[in-house]
């Protein structure tokens, strides 16, 4: 990740002082940006999220057979009716969605149609109503954004296990990363409170969460061959210090690191992102 | 008490959080240009703009649009793109029971907002979302393209 941010070297020479200077404020601005959106989550999400790590004796055979039942709920309409190549599906059946909205730049939609227009901030009590999520008090109803679509329609066994587990496909999550938003996430968590009228999951949320956990502790094997994983990666937070401390180098700023990303991003409760 | 601002002026209400915003509209504050269709987010009838952009009203609760702008039918001829939809609907004979139409028109200038030559398809997609059970869509469609011609 950090090497993402020591680019200063193939700048333009004629410009190489003005892009220095603009990456450095853009870098504060960026540090600004993160410190704030980590304050309120901070104080409201109390606990920190402890991944699980790989065992020193993974087992393949407990890892395959804890996606398969990882697999059951992947599939099912509550999470399937999202990841989907382009428009969303829609109920029990995974329809075709009603209005024809489609995924949109960041998975919210595209303007007129935005998925806020008809999911509030909350389920309704009424069946056939859109559900409804709320993420920081607005209406927080999305799916994966353009540039990763996350696809797994069509998708099983370990040909959807190496689409969920690659961080090229999964939104550029670790294993670690992985775990942290399926068993935190609201809009996970969603999934399982869904409102009147249509099914839940084929394991309930703590069975999954146990069974996220049994995969990656097992070494996240996808199929039979292929060498199990030693390393889960990096968590979030990890990932955001980093950032913001390639960006606070860059910007100047003297504050340390601890302080700008206390607990936020370690939090047990996630607000989901696209 | 939960504050936002209706059609431009600063409003208060004390009704519960969860409260939809088309109660709040018609039965707290007695403005009842925006109708009750289905009540559950499908037909259109009661769509609103939040901050420039559409929402149901029938599911959105009250507290969600705590310090924001709140457009309705009332006031939408106060803006530009708003009176040239009017003025289309009235040149297209559009209404026919006139149930639908403050959220067709609320539908239309969000889409002429976003789109200002919106083709035949993003006129279809876009519109598709507010149902009429007269069946006037085609001169919905032709409305909207006039108000567009007429905005240019």
């Amino acid at each position: 990740m950090g090497d993402r941010f020591a680019a200063d070297v193939s700048m333009p020479a004629s410009c190489r002082l003005a892009c220095s200077a603009a990456l450095a404020a853009l870098g504060a601005v960026v540090v600004a940006g993160l410190m704030a959106a980590a304050a309120p989550a901070s104080a409201a999400d109390g606990a920190a999220f402890q991944p699980t790590p790989i065992s020193a004796t993974p087992n393949r055979q407990e890892g395959l057979a804890a996606f398969a039942q990882l697999e059951r709920v992947l599939l099912h309409p509550r999470c399937l009716n999202c990841h989907v190549p382009n428009a969303p599906l829609q109920g029990d059946f995974s329809r075709v969605h009603y209005p024809p909205v489609q995924r949109g730049a960041d998975g919210k939609g595209v303007a007129p149609l935005q998925c806020a227009t008809c999911h509030s901030t909350r389920n309704s009590p009424f069946q056939h109503t859109p559900p409804g999520l709320e993420t920081d008090g607005k209406p927080g109803w999305h799916m994966p954004p353009e540039t990763m679509k996350m696809s797994w329609l069509g998708l099983k066994g370990a040909a959807l296990c190496k689409v969920f587990r690659e961080p090229a496909t999964n939104g550029h999550r670790s294993l670690a990363m992985i775990e942290q938003h399926l068993v935190t996430d609201h809009l996970v968590a969603w999934g399982w409170q869904p409102g009147p009228g249509r099914a839940l999951p084929p394991l309930d949320k703590a069975a999954f969460d146990t069974q996220v956990r049994a995969w990656i502790r097992n070494g996240a094997p996808c199929d039979a061959t292929e060498p199990l994983r030693k390393s889960i990666g990096s968590t979030k937070a990890a990932s955001t210090r980093e950032v913001v401390e390639h960006l606070r180098a860059m910007a100047g700023a003297a504050a340390p690191a601890d302080t700008l990303i206390p607990t936020s991003a370690t939090a047990t409760v996630s607000r989901s992102q696209p | 008490m939960i504050s936002f601002r209706l059609n431009g002026q600063a409003q208060q209400v004390d009704v519960p959080g969860d409260t939809p915003v088309l109660w709040v509209l018609r039965d707290t504050l007695g403005m009842t240009g925006t109708k009750f269709g289905c009540g559950v987010a499908v037909c259109g009838a009661c769509t609103v703009h939040v901050d420039g952009e559409q929402r149901r009203a029938c599911v959105t609760p009250i507290e969600s649009v705590a310090g924001q702008q709140i457009t309705t039918i009332e006031a939408i001829g106060g803006d530009r793109i708003g009176q040239a939809v009017q003025e289309a609907w009235v040149k297209h004979d559009v209404v026919q029971c006139g149930y639908c139409q403050s959220g067709q028109i609320m539908a239309a200038v969000a889409l002429l907002r976003h789109r200002p030559q919106p083709s035949d398809a993003d006129i279809d997609a876009a519109m598709s979302a507010n149902l009429c059970r007269c069946g006037t869509y085609v001169r919905i469609h032709a409305a909207v393209k006039d108000a567009a011609r007429s905005l240019a």
